[in-house]
């Protein structure tokens, strides 16, 4: 499992960048150069408006983060810590385009406690996530197995992503910037597989199979 | 009334009593905070002085930290050793 | 050439020590030679476990630190033929002990032994890297309560992080008739979780307790569930097909003899 710190999702006229909140600075940094590095020749000639979303970096980070970006790229606009969901559903430049395709990355193996899968696209597990284990992905995550840890779809802010398991017991599920738990008291295993995805601003859990009744 | 049990036991005392025992003896070695090759070091000089005196059975020489229960002073540490002698040297012989 | 297995669980006071203690004496029982390996520095305990506290004079520190031989460091254990214990450091710490060193030290063991065991310290720091730098084999210890169960996880993440695939599961203290009552998870369930082989299952038993206060490993007391289980545990490690005890109907001859006389289940010495 790739050690990545920082997530990149081109939009329309910029880059939005989603920060690790809980990587060191100095890894950030580094990664943050190299991305915008391999990414130069899509912006060639024209500013790039960046997002960034995730770990609040102070204002001295901040400024290091520009000063190295800037020697690299046009900058047009910056925002820091932007609200993910404002993020337009329809993207032009589509190199993550959500729910219907895009590089996916396979685990084969449960993810165990104190692991993490980190990744821009989608995130396929074959196998359980245990509790402890974490899966953050730009796009889609798919456990085909028990997921029982935490899972972060959409990271970059995409609100189509979904998140689906064979048995959905998450201690944590987000999907862009909407967080839920568990409900309270609810011991009780699904007893087939669900689908967790926004509809309107809520996060909503529904077995996929049909015939599963609700 | 005879415990039928204790027939088969061929322990004496409750096994508690013996953790106790046992641990009591390990915490003073904790406690003091000496490694038990100082005894080896104290061993090997108290054997250098003793020589000159006297001729010692050095397999049978045996030095431990104990626990001494004072009455009125509660607990200390005492040094034990237990020294087999063969013989006597002419020097400690002659002298007084 | 002997193997070098690690004992270990993340989580403390699930039975590492008692463990490795047993395994160790059950293996030297079999006919194979064992050296047992204190690892947890500054907090010693297999020493005390197997009774032979009082006859440190070296250890692994001083061995590492070449302040003494090997030999000298060894303790050589009366009662079992082919059983030998290295004793921690009592008044160093973790540092004391680099992962290198470790290493060094088990490859010089497994020369003399077939069997290497390692009493791994609780914890994932300075301590657990030393303890599994030798190894080529891991046994993961967990009883069957959710904060265990996590720690054993994370654990088995570390070990696969460190190239240590060959890792097998003790169950420890489990207590069949709170798994009757649904109040306690049962085999399965852990092993659901975890995803590895299970090596054996201890059932929770007094003797135990009272084995450790008089300085004797439990395989040596013949009504002991948990000690048969250990035994078996061994008979495994050499490969043998041992199928899992039934915890339920297993009365030992002592039980049998007191409900003859009308006691109640409980020991009484």
């Amino acid at each position: 499992m790739a050690e990545r710190t920082v997530l990149f999702k081109g939009i329309r006229g910029g880059l939005k960048i989603y920060i690790d909140p809980d990587a060191p600075f100095n890894q950030i940094r580094t990664e943050l150069i190299e991305k915008i590095r391999n990414s130069k020749q899509f912006f060639e000639g024209s500013t790039v408006n960046l997002h960034f979303s995730g770990k609040k970096l102070d204002s001295e980070e901040q400024k290091e983060i520009l000063e190295c970006a800037v020697r690299e790229i046009d900058i047009g606009t910056v925002e820091f810590n932007e609200e993910a969901g404002n993020s337009p559903s329809v993207d032009l430049d589509g190199s993550f385009d959500g729910i219907e395709e895009g590089m996916t990355k396979f685990i084969r193996g449960t993810v165990r406690n104190g692991q993490r899968v980190f990744y821009e696209g989608n995130v396929v597990v074959l196998g359980d996530v245990n509790p402890g284990g974490e899966v953050i992905a730009g796009g889609n995550i798919l456990v085909l197995g028990i997921l029982r840890g935490l899972a972060h779809a959409g990271a970059t802010g995409n609100r189509q992503a979904i998140v689906a398991a064979l048995s959905l017991q998450p201690t944590q599920l987000r999907i862009a910037d909407i967080i839920t738990r568990s409900p309270e008291g609810e011991n009780s295993k699904p007893a087939y597989p669900e689908i967790a995805y926004i509809k309107g601003s809520d996060l909503v859990i529904e077995p996929y199979l049909p015939g599963k009744g609700k | 009334m005879l415990d039928f049990f204790k027939f088969f036991n061929k322990d004496q005392s409750p096994s508690k009593d013996i953790a106790k025992e046992r641990l009591k003896l390990v915490l003073i070695h904790d406690r003091v905070n000496v490694s038990p090759k100082f005894l080896d070091m104290i061993k090997g000089d108290i054997i250098k002085v003793i020589s000159s005196y006297m001729e010692i059975e050095e397999s049978g020489f045996d030095i431990r930290l104990t626990r001494v229960d004072q009455e009125n002073e509660g607990v200390s540490s005492a040094l034990v050793a237990n020294i087999p002698i063969r013989r006597m040297k002419s020097i400690g012989k002659n002298m007084g | 050439m002997g193997e070098v297995i690690v004992v270990t669980s993340g989580k403390g006071g699930v039975g590492k020590t008692t463990t490795t203690a047993n395994i160790g004496t059950a293996l030297a029982l079999e006919g194979k030679s064992v050296v047992l390996v204190d690892a947890d520095i500054g907090l010693r305990n297999l020493d005390v476990v197997m009774g032979l506290e009082n006859r440190i004079v070296y250890d692994l520190v001083d061995v590492v630190e070449g302040v003494c031989r090997l030999k000298q460091a060894l303790i050589k254990d009366k009662r079992f033929e082919g059983l030998y214990l290295l004793p921690a450091a009592q008044t160093k710490d973790k540092n004391a002990v680099s992962p290198d060193q470790m290493q060094k030290l088990c490859e010089t063991l497994k020369e003399q032994f077939d069997y290497v065991i390692i009493d791994c310290p609780a914890g994932i720091e300075q301590g657990f890297k030393n303890a599994i730098a030798g190894a080529e084999k891991a046994i993961v210890v967990t009883t069957p309560e959710v904060s265990a169960v996590r720690d054993a996880d994370r654990i088995i993440g570390l070990l696969s992080a460190n190239e240590l695939f060959d890792v097998r599961l003790i169950i420890n203290r489990l207590r069949i008739d709170m798994v009757k009552r649904g109040d306690m998870m049962n085999v399965d369930d852990t092993i659901d979780i975890l995803g590895i082989d299970l090596l054996g299952v201890v059932p929770d038993d007094e003797n135990i307790v009272i084995s450790t206060n008089r300085g004797e490993p439990v395989v040596m007391e013949q009504g002991s569930m948990a000690g048969k289980a250990y035994k078996n545990i061994a008979k495994r490690i050499l490969g043998e097909n041992v199928p899992l005890m039934n915890l339920e109907t297993e009365e030992t001859f002592m039980e049998k003899l007191l409900k003859l006389f009308g006691k109640n289940k409980k020991r009484t010495y």
